[in-house]
């Protein structure tokens, strides 16, 4: 069996009084590409933070490649991160970032970059900081593709980006499956719906605890949808706990963990109501309707 | 999957905090530049209105005037290059060696644009009218061990000073640079609080340090406060 190529053994991080990430445990194998994903204020960039070795957990284990990447040169030169928010020397334009990320990784495609710088349509005469939101995240989306990293991490790489851009960086992404530099992708997003296609694997957060870690199908798998008018809905669901309740007007979509009990298809086409299997981001967001989680805010920020 | 055989090194870090030549480079040379540009044109000015440039040795313009950028510079160089540094894969250790080398390196720089400078006016005779603007009495009077030195530990330490002040912003926020800047304050107060009984026992002594010694000590402290700072330092 592969080893994993992160692993996380209760894993906290607090800031002050605030827990951004609580006991945080699983694996993510070796070549997924896998989705990092929560509401805001989940914890995934502190999450991302740690695994790339530019912070550390206050309680737990984390390995990634093996060992702890904290001050680990092998391992945080064998991972990339840039952030949505990524800060970049003064009066850096995209020639001097190119110039200098190949020294840094050592698997560097220039000519993927160069594709992509054109395929983005990124300005060389704009200094980083003075380009567009969507401008900004296709350099990120550049220096985390280019270095072919064995482990690759996206934070928020859609943010800005137009519809063409987005689409570009899907089948780019899942190109990089193929081109024989066997790495591992975490990438958080919003637009799930969108990912879902590209992602083996998914960890969702919420209020900083890990709700749901397993290959995309097995955890969409574990968990159905009962929709319909809400008295018949409410009725059939009896005792059965939703994680989620959605009411609009007289209608109600409730969505249940474990797999779909067996004859409630048929109970619930008998009273008018759908029985449906829920997407990857519909659970996210059943999952992040979750009252009771605390929110997990970057104290740092 | 394994991890990368190439380890990120202090050379790959001074690499990326000269990436962009015009800042680390030009910008300096051209303020060298502008001061002797300045001052012969003031001389110049002085000159026609009858009056003499005799006597400007005490002018330390070329140092004052890059050591301020130096400082802001050094600051940069913490601030927004440790986060793209790590975000690059390298170890916070790799970056502050890095950053060392690099506060070498541009000392070196502008220590030998100095002496340049010193060749020029000394073969012109002061720049054709006599003035004096790297010549200063503070850099040596034309020595050119002393002003190489002067330049080279004054950019040093003031590279260091803006690392060290940024290092404790990326550590602490704001909290960090207001905590440099009081307890430096505070000690300076206890100092002279304590010494100044005995004044006149210690003066012998005060007046024997030399400046070049409290220019390696506090590039010392700054360069280990740096360091401490950013082992921990996550990245903001």
């Amino acid at each position: 069996m592969t080893a994993p190529a992160i692993r996380l053994t209760g894993v906290s991080r607090r800031f002050g009084r605030t827990t951004a990430l609580d006991d945080v445990t699983t694996d993510v194998p070796s070549g997924v590409v896998c989705g990092l994903l929560g509401r805001n204020g989940a914890g995934k960039t502190t999450l991302m933070s740690i695994l790339a070795g530019h912070d550390r957990p206050s309680t737990g284990a984390v390995e990634v490649l093996g060992s702890d990447p904290f001050e680990h040169a092998r391992v945080m030169g064998s991972v990339s991160l840039v952030r949505d928010n990524q800060r970049y020397p003064e009066d850096f334009k995209l020639r001097h970032v190119l110039r200098v990320a190949p020294r840094f990784h050592e698997r560097w495609d220039a000519d993927l970059a160069a594709a992509l710088v054109d395929d983005f349509r990124l300005p060389a005469r704009t200094t980083i900081k003075k380009m567009s939101r969507g401008q900004q995240s296709g350099v990120g989306i550049v220096i985390g593709l280019a270095s072919r990293a064995p482990v690759t991490i996206f934070d928020e790489p859609y943010l800005g980006l137009d519809a063409t851009a987005r689409r570009i960086f899907a089948d780019r992404l899942l190109a990089s499956r193929f081109d024989g530099a066997a790495r591992t992708i975490v990438l958080s997003t919003h637009l799930i719906d969108e990912m879902e296609q590209l992602l083996d694997h998914v960890l969702v957060l919420n209020g900083g605890r890990l709700v749901r870690a397993g290959a995309t199908d097995e955890v969409t798998a574990a968990a159905w949808s009962l929709s319909g008018p809400a008295d018949a809905a409410l009725r059939l669901a009896g005792g059965r706990a939703p994680i989620s309740t959605r009411r609009i007007g007289g209608l109600v979509s409730l969505v249940f963990a474990g797999p779909e009990p067996e004859g409630v298809g048929a109970e619930a086409r008998a009273a008018g109501l759908q029985v449906a299997p829920v997407s990857l981001q519909d659970l996210v967001a059943a999952l992040g309707a979750d009252e009771a989680a605390p929110t997990a805010e970057r104290a740092a920020a | 999957m394994s991890a990368v055989d190439h380890l990120v090194s202090p050379v790959d870090v001074l690499a990326l905090q000269y990436g962009n030549p015009r800042r680390m480079i030009g910008i300096p040379l051209l303020i060298l530049g502008g001061v002797v540009v300045l001052t012969v044109a003031v001389s110049v000015a002085v000159l026609r209105a009858g009056g003499t440039v005799a006597g400007a040795q005490g002018n330390g313009s070329i140092l004052w005037s890059v050591l301020g950028y130096t400082v802001a510079l050094g600051a940069q160089n913490v601030a927004s290059s440790f986060p793209f540094s790590l975000a690059l894969g390298s170890s916070r250790r790799a970056f502050v060696l890095g950053n060392l080398l690099t506060a070498a390196a541009q000392a070196l720089l502008v220590a030998v644009a100095s002496l340049v400078l010193l060749g020029i006016e000394v073969a012109t005779g002061g720049w054709f009218i006599g003035v004096h603007v790297v010549r200063s009495g503070l850099t040596g009077d034309g020595d050119p061990l002393v002003l190489g030195g002067a330049m080279l530990l004054g950019v040093l330490m003031a590279m260091s000073i803006g690392g060290v002040f940024a290092a404790a912003w990326v550590r602490f926020g704001a909290r960090g640079p207001l905590g440099i800047a009081i307890g430096t304050t505070a000690l300076l107060v206890v100092v002279l609080l304590v010494l100044s009984p005995i004044a006149a026992s210690v003066r012998p002594a005060v007046e024997a340090i030399e400046p070049w010694w409290v220019a390696v000590l506090v590039t010392a402290v700054a360069l280990v406060g740096q360091y401490l700072f950013l082992r921990r330092a996550s990245v903001r």
